[in-house]
């Protein structure tokens, strides 16, 4: 039948049911008055053809049908999102500029907003981690050299572990270097050294075996492995070290000279803060020495108890930090801090996250303000086509709808580049930052949930800034000038785009200036005289332990080695690196001067060293000689001083020969 | 408009009465698209030319509005389907709203085309 042709050349953009339905009635219609003209004698092919045209347009009243079911709003939706593609990729500059321009401003956001996602929102990896806390000492005056929060003295510890009552688990922990035994031989690995309750202040339970809470078992153990005792492992390290073996509970791996035994493995993920290691030893804390473990370098962590809070605790911390402070001399003047976990990760960062943010929110601006005018100019030049858009009949909404949907297109685009932009950027500043800062959760600092919302508001609030301001204004259209006229500036516009301009100068200076400081500090800092010479030195840390002969003779062994190799000049080890913000501090006294009223006021950082030091760091001797073969632990004890000391404490003498006594060790003479 | 074909005794139909015309004719009964151009034509004997084009968007639309439900069903004599368009009792309610309307307005121009002997 030749209607049944028809049906198959419908257009195929036509393709909902209810059209597909309508189709079918009218074609039914069709026959049925083809049926009734055949009756009246008309031909076959006659009473199609007048059938066909009694119906008339089918294309036609199908749209109308078409019509009739759907809503209004979505079809001039579609139409105006079709629209507008159309006409920026008319404008190919335009569109660019504006992309572009978007791009930076949201990817400049969204890579920021990565950090302060990361640093405050993202919630801690531990059960209830609102109710950790850090516990630092404050010294209660300013000491000179001293910092103003120091890590924990074992001294205070064992008392605020007697006296808190807020706390229902609190713990120290110390990073160790371990070594161990790799696949490729003796490697080190680092690793912590915690106290009893440490996994059950961070609420974590070992995935299989035990942790150190259970006295019985970790004396059991120590027995039992004869070695350096019982260790747990990290979920990293068990899967590398041991393919993930559930059976690793029993296991033994080297531990310097001797053996541990493994005891349990803890949960993936699990890191102390900012430390991930890949190995946890037991520390004992003998309550009668507590020195025995270490001095003021401790990380205090602590859970509350239910009932108590962060501000709760810190007021009953101080009181009993003042009672210590009585009791033991060397706590004497030293306060306590009670932080909250995620303070104390986001500590000194929090400020440069919120500058940085409003940096970028004033970038944002002012890219919808340069967004703003380009579209405010690119409305003034279609001043004609709007003209007659509503001399048709369009509605001043309806014109505004039009132009917001652009808007809204060009920030949609926009903002998915930005977001790419903004991932690209994020990577490049955490891989710029990670080996200048320690930021709490770094490893976290990504593409989330959270990133993607505030994108996608940065995306709506650009398009209400930049987009519905210049299309109210552009859709003030006066009929009649706007087609007579091509492009009429009105007096209104020109005021407007003034403004915007001053604006977004004035924030570009604000900008500008800021970052050129910044640049000129950063660039400062850098050439900063360090007094040696950084270039081609190479530095490794490792642990030694043992008594002072045996260290003192594998460090000989090793220096040897060491600068047996090709293509070195000088090789040396010193105690703590320089610039590294660790040191050895503490008063001395010249021998034979008379004490000075207050005991502390001389006081000087040491640091150790071995012979070969200064060739190797290219510092030179003013006066002197240097360290040589002499001076190892048979000989008398020497020490050397730099200019600045010589200048503060002994500017009228000579140094040289001068003994003088220190708290870090047994009495040196000064060299 | 370039579709249509009037014949010159053919009376155009306005939208609304077109409407008020299809909601009567289903009073009696439901019918299909085809049927109800049919009787109107039959009724008037083609004096009323129902725009065979505007008939289906109508039927659309009075369903859309919900005074008419539609099924696809065949009729007893046949065994082909079509779409049958009945009466709802919101639509009985529209239908007597529209007669009396028309006839206001009738009673309105007879008035003014034939004013009565009493005035």
């Amino acid at each position: 039948m030749a209607g049944r042709r028809w049906l198959q050349r419908l257009p195929r953009r036509i393709r909902s049911d209810r059209d597909a339905e309508a189709a079918r009635e009218l074609q039914d219609h069709l026959e049925l008055e083809a049926e009734d003209l055949r009756a009246r004698g008309l031909s076959r092919e006659d009473s199609e053809y007048a059938a066909r045209r009694v119906l008339g347009n089918t294309t036609l009243t199908r749209e109308e049908i078409h019509a009739v079911w759907t809503s209004t709003f979505l079809e001039r939706f579609v139409q105006d999102i079709r629209f507008a593609l159309r006409s920026l990729a008319k404008n190919p500059g335009f569109t660019l500029v504006a992309l572009l321009t978007l791009a930076l401003g949201i990817g400049a956001n969204t890579a920021i907003f990565t950090f302060v996602s990361a640093a405050f929102l993202k919630p801690l990896p531990y059960p209830e981690a609102d109710r950790i806390a850090v516990l630092r000492q404050r010294p209660l005056r300013a000491l000179p050299g001293v910092p103003a929060v120091t890590p924990v003295h074992p001294r205070s510890f064992v008392h605020w572990q007697e006296r808190a009552q807020s706390f229902e688990a609190l713990a120290l922990a110390q990073t160790v270097p371990m070594t161990t035994e790799g696949p490729d031989g003796p490697e080190q690995v680092p690793g912590l050294w915690v106290s009893q309750d440490l996994f059950r202040a961070f609420g974590v339970h070992p995935l299989y075996g035990e942790d150190f809470s259970s006295d019985s078992g970790l004396r059991r153990e120590e027995v039992r492995s004869g070695g350096t005792g019982p260790v747990i492992l990290s979920h990293g390290y068990w899967q590398r070290r041991f393919g993930g073996d559930p059976a690793v509970v029993g296991k033994s791996i080297a531990a310097g000279r001797s053996s541990a035994v493994v005891i349990g493995v803890l949960p993936a993920g699990f890191r102390v803060g900012t430390l991930d290691v890949d190995v946890y030893t037991p520390m004992r804390i003998d309550r009668s020495r507590p020195d025995a473990v270490g001095s003021r370098s401790f990380l205090c962590v602590g859970r509350l108890r239910p009932r108590a809070t962060i501000e709760s605790a810190r007021a009953e911390m101080g009181t009993i930090a003042a009672q210590v402070s009585k009791e033991e001399p060397t706590e004497k003047d030293f306060g306590v801090q009670v932080l909250s976990l995620r303070e104390y990760l986001t500590d000194g960062h929090r400020s440069n996250l919120l500058i940085l943010s409003g940096v970028v929110g004033l970038v944002l601006l002012i890219a919808c303000g340069n967004l703003a005018s380009l579209l405010l100019t690119k409305g003034i030049g279609r001043q004609s086509e709007l003209g007659v858009r509503a001399a048709l009949g369009a509605s001043r909404s309806r014109i505004v709808q039009q132009l917001a949907v652009e808007s809204l297109i060009l920030s949609t685009a926009g903002g998915a580049l930005g977001l790419c932009a903004g991932w690209i950027g994020s990577r490049a500043l955490v891989t710029l930052s990670e080996s200048a800062v320690e930021f709490g959760q770094m490893a976290d600092v990504g593409l989330d949930v959270r990133v993607l919302g505030f994108t996608v508001a940065l995306v709506f609030l650009t398009t209400v800034i930049f987009g519905l301001f210049p299309a109210w204004y552009a859709s003030k259209v006066d009929l009649q000038s706007s087609i007579k006229l091509h492009g009429s500036a009105g007096g209104s516009h020109v005021r407007t785009r003034s403004i915007l301009v001053v604006a977004k100068v004035a924030l570009a200076v604000v900008l500008l200036l800021s970052g050129g400081l910044l640049l000129r500090s950063f660039t400062k800092l850098s050439q900063v005289k360090l007094g040696f010479q950084p270039e081609n030195v190479l530095t490794m840390r490792t642990l030694i332990m043992g008594d002072a002969e045996f260290r003192a003779n594998l460090s000989y062994a090793i220096l040897e080695r060491v600068q047996a190799l090709p293509g070195v000049r000088s090789a040396d080890t010193i105690q703590f690196l320089p610039l590294g913000g660790v040191t050895n501090n503490g008063p001395f006294q010249f021998v034979g001067r008379p004490l000075p009223a207050d005991r502390t006021s001389m006081e000087s950082d040491v640091s150790t060293v071995s012979q070969g030091y200064f060739a190797a760091m290219g510092m030179d001797l003013l006066r002197g000689r240097d360290f040589g073969r002499q001076d190892r632990s048979d000989g008398p004890r020497v020490a050397l001083v730099n200019q600045a000391f010589v200048k503060k404490y002994s500017p009228d003498e000579d140094p040289i020969g001068r003994v003088i006594l220190g708290d870090w060790a047994n009495p040196m003479t000064r060299f | 408009m370039g579709r249509k074909q009037p014949a010159s005794d053919r009376l155009e139909l306005l939208q609304g009465t077109l409407d008020m015309l299809i909601l009567q004719t289903l009073k009696s009964g439901p019918r299909h698209g085809h049927d109800i151009a049919r009787y109107i034509q039959g009724t008037t004997d083609d004096l009323l030319q129902v725009e065979h084009g505007s008939l289906y968007p109508a039927l659309h639309r009075l369903e859309r509005k919900g005074w008419l439900a539609a099924k696809w069903e065949a009729p007893r004599d046949g065994n082909r389907e079509f779409k049958y368009y009945r009466l709802t009792p919101a639509g009985r309610k529209q239908l007597s709203r529209e007669e009396s309307k028309w006839k206001q307005m009738s009673r309105a121009i007879a008035q003014v085309m034939w004013p009565a002997e009493e005035h």
